[in-house]
């Protein structure tokens, strides 16, 4: 699985040192190690399986599956989209508390 | 402590009022230049800004039918409309942070992106609601669905 063309390197910059420190305690080196990171939470499985839609994009095409792991007292979420593309990796920065939020996750189909 | 409690503290002593994302981005791309628009792509990124503002990124159709990528987030440099000192931003002035060189996030998707959404039902619908032409073969996936 991959990011869509461009997406990878935004969301390594973005998520680099806010991911890559609590994932393995340093930033991530490169955009690779990110996608392989991803990657583990998508093949792990303990990671918990959702289905969500995005605040503002109820649409049917637009439902995310989401991956949630806990590792190092965190919660990660990959988020892999209809088509099959990563379209995001990042650290719960609130924890669990983080899904609370109907709001974000317009809707939320637990899986697990 | 709670989400919401955390937000109240990250806004220290500066008041913020709740903020709906949509809104908030009508706002901002308005400042761009840009004015009716559709997002069709949208992902949550993990923090919670100001104002309960949750972080994300995302694709948007704009009336001018260019498509363009987000990062709603927070800057402390940029100025606020009312003077004070950070405020929300699209990743328009982001800066890489190895080199410090400016890496916009927001900005117009390549033509290679935009051939990925060129069939996707989410952006034709986009353009048939900001009154945008679309062609007999996007139509048809309309049709089709």
């Amino acid at each position: 699985m991959v990011f869509k063309k461009d997406s990878l390197a935004d969301h390594f910059k973005l998520h680099k040192a806010d991911t890559g420190n609590p994932w393995l305690g340093r930033s991530f080196k490169t955009a690779d190690e990110y996608l392989q990171a991803a990657r583990s939470v998508i093949n792990d499985p303990k990671s918990k399986k959702v289905i969500y839609y995005h605040q503002n994009i109820i649409k049917l095409e637009n439902e995310r599956l989401g991956y949630l792991l806990e590792k190092n007292g965190k919660v990660f979420l990959v988020s892999v989209n209809r088509d099959g593309f990563i379209s995001t990796f990042h650290n719960l920065k609130y924890g669990w508390s983080y899904l609370d939020n109907t709001n974000v996750f317009a809707k939320l189909l637990k899986l697990y | 402590m709670t989400t919401e409690e955390r937000v109240k503290q990250k806004q220290s002593d500066r008041v913020f009022p709740i903020r709906e994302t949509y809104e908030l981005i009508g706002e901002l791309i308005g400042k761009l230049g840009i004015g009716r628009f559709i997002p069709i792509e949208g992902d949550a990124e993990g923090d919670i800004l100001p104002g309960g503002v949750y972080n994300e990124s995302g694709i948007l159709l704009a009336s001018d039918g260019k498509l363009y990528r987000y990062w709603l987030g927070w800057d402390d440099e940029k100025i606020s409309p009312d003077g004070e000192k950070g405020y929300y931003t699209l990743g328009e002035d982001f800066k890489d942070p190895d080199t410090k060189e400016p890496y916009p996030l927001f900005r117009e998707l390549s033509a290679d992106e935009y051939e990925s959404y060129r069939l996707s039902e989410g952006y034709i619908s986009a353009r048939q609601e900001l009154g945008l032409p679309i062609t007999p073969e996007q139509q048809k996936v309309l049709d089709e669905k």
